[in-house]
């Protein structure tokens, strides 16, 4: 197990720099002028700039291989350069942008996947009866929703119409409170740090803040768990045991919860797993709808603006992040089967 | 697998998740907002350390507090010498005082600020050949930090601004004037007489300190300006407004790290990172905010009054400037009167101005919009000149060099629906490059105007009929998400395209950066361009649009710039080296008739500045020429 | 399985829903007859202004921000959707299934090889990698689809090569291999038609999500070019105007429901017949 754990680490190093070369292949296809774009954002900014003593200045002109190397050099030195788009180094933007996804995503995963293994569950028992069908119809049309249009949706509804939860993350009363000298940021989510300061106002707006992101994160990603859940407890529900469990009389409800969701919860677990990173990543239009300043929005306006230092670094970030997310996945698999055997 | 195997498995995960979580935060404290503190502000830390409680309910605004909602990424850079955009601005105007300033709304009278007079030839301080500018600094003005503004600070501001001249930066403004280069480089590689600024040796480098340190000088207590030539739009150039005049505090610049006033070191500190500059995101200035906080993590501005400002305390306490580029949430935010203002896009006012409460209002801007054309386009491997040859399939590299090419396109262009449908009737024709809020603008010269007829005419005449006989095909491109450009050139299309069938336009969109990049390799055909002023002045309008060394002569062929050398350049010249004001009149007023006869652009329009913000905000007024669209000390909330 | 796809009245739903809309798509020309012979999929404007008018006998869906016909768009749309849907689909699954069975089948260094080319390619979001290979192409709905498909096509391979794994060691497989038939025809003939089903069932339910995707891209302003008839392009005119005006909250409605509502029950289709298919064949719930 160790050794599998070892060689998966080793693999990281590998893996991120194939995703920096993949990057700056990537922005090798564009000119100098273009990468400019950066730093001069209109053309009412041209105003008397000399476009190619800007180009110097910021060594756009300079061949890969250079760049590429003094990219390497700083970050052996723990610097991965500083962004233009987020205006702070790559790694202090990161540092402050991830606790707040991580928080969206957090506070989103429970829903989803509790609700969703419910529903799933529920689905499967009463499969292809009328109930069944409703849960998944409702399911499939959430999947099927653009997630802009139904987190626009729910925008005007419980903040342009209703007035409960409005968008970014703290409303300028808590934010104040968080601004001022007396608060101490531990984990910079805005929750928990409200618990640690023991500050209720400051919780209950984070918390306020995070409900129009979280709902509509939820409804669009339960067919997905739900589905899995589903299929999954009725491949369980086939299985020889399960038939030898019914047929010896246990009662339903017992064999449903002891064999068939425990057997059944294995598959979701590995898909949980890699719908944390799925929510991490996808929260990018989430993020924009709700106004919702994380690492999606921070890696999309990176993007858009090519601001290659910072796109290197959110994907360099999310490769780390893969991997550690499925290697808990993995132990988290070798947990709940007990018949995984690791080599 | 043993039993409790499975709890080394829980506790793994435990372990690897509270890493996950904490990693961040492990190495030091992440509130990674910068703080500005300056090092005396210890002494006045009630303000600061207790959070204040306010209550956000809806109909009972908090009146010490504004909260302004604005678009993009916040400020470049919140240091003068750096800083030349509008985000920066907005908020250096609000921490920084600047010598003199403009009365009110209007642009063409000063008012004294940190200095008790503005220069004129009647009251002395400035010489009746116009070179040198005195200006007496007030007494008893404090800076945030407590230190009394001196006249060395207002010295040491502009010497280190000039020294400093980052690359692309504004600082040329002043260099133009004091030391008569556009950049300090140039001005040492012609001391040195060398090709590059690396060969410059350091006895020149020393020189050209002195120089800049001679040209601004101190006399008890007055700052005197030395300047190489007459130079009509200085004191534009340094009122407030303009954040390369912003005055900053000599011996706390020094305290942090910026330039020491040595004439040997200065190189050190010339053009580098905007993040390693001592103002980049600490300010101490004598304006009426304090930097409370520039949070870049949330993206926003928060400004605490300045309870010594020398005019007396603002009547607002707390600003907030947050950066948001959702619409809606822009617009819910100043429905619900979390936001005491917010901006618009002219496209939506009419529908911000109907909820109750709520009041918009339109400013006129100093800027304007223009369709430019490339009058020696090249045709290898272009793709938006066809064939490139004029046989019907595409244009020839000279297509726009033909007078009658030019005007017909200006006849073609529908200025009214320009202006009532697409802008919204937010906005108002111009004559020419100068804008209407500007001297030396001629209400009178002439203009083109929507005429398919005449378009025809013209276009009958160019290249001696051949053009009409053959037609043909073209694209123009526009920067992607610029809606006002793409229906202009949308509209050009549709006009021309309905004169002859044999016309053909396409409508192109590109990134932003792909249009820089295609604009300043020169490939454009026609492109779309805006001019925002630096300070209210007729030459720095003609300048990029007319000289042959303007910003935008690059980007319109060589035929173009041949005809500017012949006939515009020394009209150019002759508006900026005279004070006299007739004959500048006499410069600008012939320019832009030359701007009309010969068509250089499609002049489009000036844009009207939207404003929408709640109805207990008083005192709002607004000068075209600022960069902040809130002056948040003239205002408060009934 | 036809009559089973059939029976199920949720599939027969998403199948009528399929045959309307391919119907559209093919009498998109008679239905809403371009005003542009050579550039059909740009949308016509009626004005120039801004603010959207309501639908009216002229005009049936009305017109969008920018004064776009929405009727127009959301017929052409049609074509842009199954045009996205089906290439981004067709060759990821293509490129990915190729790869992953080789990957699968002859294992080892190649295996070793080709997976990690495949992590590193999983290593980024997806909306992220595609918003950033589709800005450094440039914008335009052929560069979204390419980025798209560079960063699509190790779901496939990764599905494919699982199944293969599975089936490897099976007996036809090991038998056929003693015969001497060829590799690629054993992958083609043998492993191919045991494994391409859950590959089937993933493409038919992810056309549903490319298209959302695509029109991400789109409400992002790295997608479709403005004007041009995609529906993500015309949800996004509808952004501004979704809140309507104060005291009428659906002042605009048109401007979002009917591009919305054609992208909801395009996505909705793929999706129900997709969950039918995993039903149909699925061989173990069938029991």
């Amino acid at each position: 197990m160790l050794q599998y754990i070892l060689r998966r680490v080793m693999l990281l190093p590998l893996v991120i720099f194939g995703v920096t070369l993949l990057i700056f292949g990537m922005m090798q296809m564009l000119s100098p002028y273009q990468l400019l774009g950066l730093y001069v954002k209109s053309p009412e900014e041209l105003r008397n700039q000399n476009l190619n003593a800007l180009i110097e200045k910021y060594g756009l002109n300079d061949p890969i291989g250079k760049k590429y190397w003094n990219w390497l050099t700083n970050l052996a030195k723990g610097d991965l350069g500083y962004s233009e788009s987020a205006n702070m180094p790559v790694l202090d933007a990161l540092k402050a942008r991830f606790p707040a996804t991580l928080e969206l995503a957090l506070f989103a995963v429970v829903p989803v996947v509790l609700g969703g293994i419910f529903l799933g569950a529920v689905s499967a028992v009463f499969h292809n009866r009328p109930l069944d069908s409703f849960i998944r119809i409702f399911a499939v049309v959430g999947w099927s929703l653009p997630d802009f249009v139904f987190g626009l949706f729910i925008l005007m509804i419980f903040y342009g119409v209703l007035g409960w939860f409005p968008p970014g993350r703290l409303g300028p009363a808590a934010e104040m409170i968080v601004l001022s000298d007396g608060w101490r940021a531990f984990t910079g989510m805005n929750t928990i740090d409200a618990i640690l300061n023991r500050n209720w106002t400051v919780f209950w707006d984070a918390v306020r803040h995070l409900i129009g992101p979280v709902l509509t994160l939820t409804y669009l990603w339960w067919a997905y768990i739900l589905r899995i859940t589903r299929s999954s407890m009725l491949d369980v529900m086939n299985k020889d045991y399960v038939r030898t469990a019914l047929a010896k009389g246990v009662p339903d409800a017992t064999v449903t919860r002891k064999h068939v969701l425990r057997n059944a919860l294995i598959p979701v677990t590995t898909v949980a797993g890699i719908m944390v990173i799925g929510l991490l990543g996808g929260v990018v239009i989430v993020e924009t709808v709700f106004n919702y300043k994380g690492l999606g929005l921070l890696a999309a306006t990176a993007a858009q603006q090519l601001d290659y230092p910072m796109v290197l670094g959110t994907t360099m970030f999310y490769a780390f992040m893969l991997v550690v997310v499925n290697l808990l996945v993995d132990l988290a698999y070798a947990f709940i089967d007990p018949r995984v055997r690791l080599e | 697998m043993k039993p409790n195997m499975k709890w080394w498995a829980l506790a793994a995960i435990v372990v690897v998740l509270a890493l996950v979580v904490l990693v961040p935060n492990l190495t030091k404290d992440t509130k990674s907002t910068q703080t500005a503190t300056a090092p005396v502000d210890k002494a006045t830390p009630a303000a600061q350390t207790t959070p204040v409680q306010q209550s956000a309910a809806k109909g009972a605004p908090d009146k010490e507090t504004f909260v302004y909602v604005t678009i993009g990424g916040g400020p470049d850079s919140l240091d003068g010498a750096y800083s030349y955009d509008t985000s920066s601005g907005e908020v250096i105007y609000q921490l920084y005082d600047n010598l003199i300033q403009y009365d009110g709304e209007r642009l063409d009278k000063f008012l004294p600020m940190l200095a008790t007079e503005v220069p004129s030839v009647e009251n002395g301080l400035l010489s009746p050949d116009g070179l040198t500018y005195k200006f007496p600094i007030r007494k008893g003005v404090k800076f945030h930090n407590g230190a009394t503004l001196t006249p060395e600070d207002v010295e040491y501001t502009f010497e280190r601004l000039m020294l400093s001249d980052r690359a692309g930066g504004p600082c040329w403004m002043l260099i133009e004037p004091l030391l008569g280069t556009m950049t300090i480089e140039e001005y040492a590689m012609q001391k040195a007489g060398v090709d590059s600024f690396d060969k410059v040796d350091a006895a020149t480098l020393r020189q050209v300190a002195l120089d800049v340190m001679d040209s601004i000088t101190v006399e008890g207590d007055y700052v005197v300006f030395h300047l190489a030539k007459p130079y009509p739009p200085f004191l534009g150039v340094l009122a407030k407004g303009s954040s390369w005049g912003a005055i900053m505090n000599k011996e706390w610049m020094i305290a942090n790290g910026a330039w020491d006033g040595n004439p040997d070191t200065w190189v050190k500190w010339h053009d580098i990172a905007k993040e390693d500059m001592v103002a980049y995101s600490k300010a101490n200035g004598t304006g009426p905010y304090k930097l409370k906080v520039w949070d870049q993590n949330n993206i926003q501005v928060v400004l605490e009054a300045f309870e010594d400002y020398w005019q007396g305390p603002a009547k607002i306490k707390n600003v907030y400037i947050k950066y948001i580029d959702e619409y809606n949430t822009r617009k819910l935010m100043l429905e619900k009167g979390e936001a005491d203002a917010i901006y618009v896009d002219p496209q939506y006012l009419s529908q911000v101005a109907q909820i109750p409460g709520v009041v918009t209002e339109t400013k006129n801007e100093v800027a304007n919009r223009v369709a430019l054309f490339n009058e020696t386009i090249p045709v290898e491997g272009n793709p938006d000149v066809g064939s490139g040859k004029l046989d019907g399939n595409g244009i020839p590299s000279d297509f726009f060099a033909d007078v009658h090419v030019r005007r017909a396109f200006a006849y073609a262009m529908d200025y009214e629906a320009l202006i009532d449908e697409v802008l919204a009737g937010l906005g108002k024709r111009i004559v020419g490059p100068i804008p209407s809020a500007v001297e030396f603008y001629n209400p009178n010269n002439p203009v083109y105007n929507f005429d398919l007829k005449k378009a025809e005419e013209e276009f009958k005449k160019a290249f001696n009929g051949e053009l009409w006989e053959k037609g043909f095909k073209m694209t123009i491109s526009y920067n992607s998400g610029n809606d006002v450009r793409k229906t202009c050139a949308e509209i050009i299309e549709a006009n021309v395209e309905s004169i002859n069938p044999k016309f053909q336009i396409d409508v192109r969109p590109v990134e932003w950066a792909t249009y820089l990049d295609n604009m300043t390799a020169g490939k454009t055909t026609m492109f779309f361009m805006g001019w925002v002023a630096d300070y209210a002045d007729a030459h720095n309008f003609v300048q990029p649009y007319m000289h042959s060394t303007g910003a935008f002569a690059g980007y319109m062929g060589k035929h173009s710039v041949d005809r500017a050398k012949a006939k515009y350049d020394a009209l150019v010249d002759k508006g900026i080296n005279n004070v006299d004001p007739e004959i500048r009149r006499e410069a600008y007023y012939e320019l832009q008739r030359l701007a009309y006869e010969d068509v250089t652009a499609i002049w489009l329009y000036e844009a009207l500045k939207p404003f929408a913000h709640r109805d207990w905000v008083k005192g709002f007024q607004y000068n075209p020429i600022c960069p902040a669209n809130y002056d948040f000390y003239k205002l408060w909330k009934e | 399985m036809w009559k089973k796809l059939v029976k199920n009245k949720a599939s027969l739903f998403g199948l009528c829903l399929l045959v309307m809309f391919i119907l559209v798509a093919i009498f998109a020309p008679y239905l809403a007859p371009p005003k542009w012979e050579n550039e059909p999929y740009r949308i016509p404007r009626y004005g120039w202004g801004p603010e959207p008018v309501p639908p009216s006998a002229e005009h049936p869906m009305g017109l969008t921000q920018g004064k776009y016909d929405i009727w127009y768009g959301v017929i052409w749309g049609t074509r842009t959707a199954f045009r996205v849907g089906l290439i981004v689909v067709g060759l990821s699954s293509l490129i990915g299934v190729t790869i992953g069975s080789i990957s699968g089948y002859f294992g080892g260094k190649l295996d070793e090889i080709i997976m990690r080319i495949v992590d590193i390619f999983m290593s980024f979001p997806f909306l992220i990698a595609a918003v950033v290979f589709t800005t450094v192409l440039g914008k335009g709905l052929n560069n979204v689809m390419i980025a798209m498909i560079t960063f699509y096509w190790m779901n496939y391979a990764r599905l494919i090569r699982g199944n293969i794994l599975a089936i490897k060691e099976e007996e036809f497989i090991s038998a056929a291999k003693a015969s001497g038939v060829k590799d690629w025809k054993i992958i083609i003939r043998h492993v191919l038609p045991n494994t391409i089903f859950p590959v089937l069932i993933q493409a038919s339910m992810s056309l549903g999500s490319v298209v959302i995707t695509a029109s991400s891209l789109s409400f992002l302003g790295v997608g479709a070019p403005e004007g041009y008839a995609d529906w993500g392009q015309m949800v996004s005119f509808s952004r501004n105007w979704l809140l309507g005006v104060p005291g009428d909250p659906l002042h605009y409605w048109y401007t979002v429901f009917f591009p919305g509502m054609a992208m909801i029950l395009f996505v909705l289709a793929w999706n129900l017949i997709g969950d039918a298919f995993r039903d149909i064949l699925d061989p173990k719930i069938q029991a």
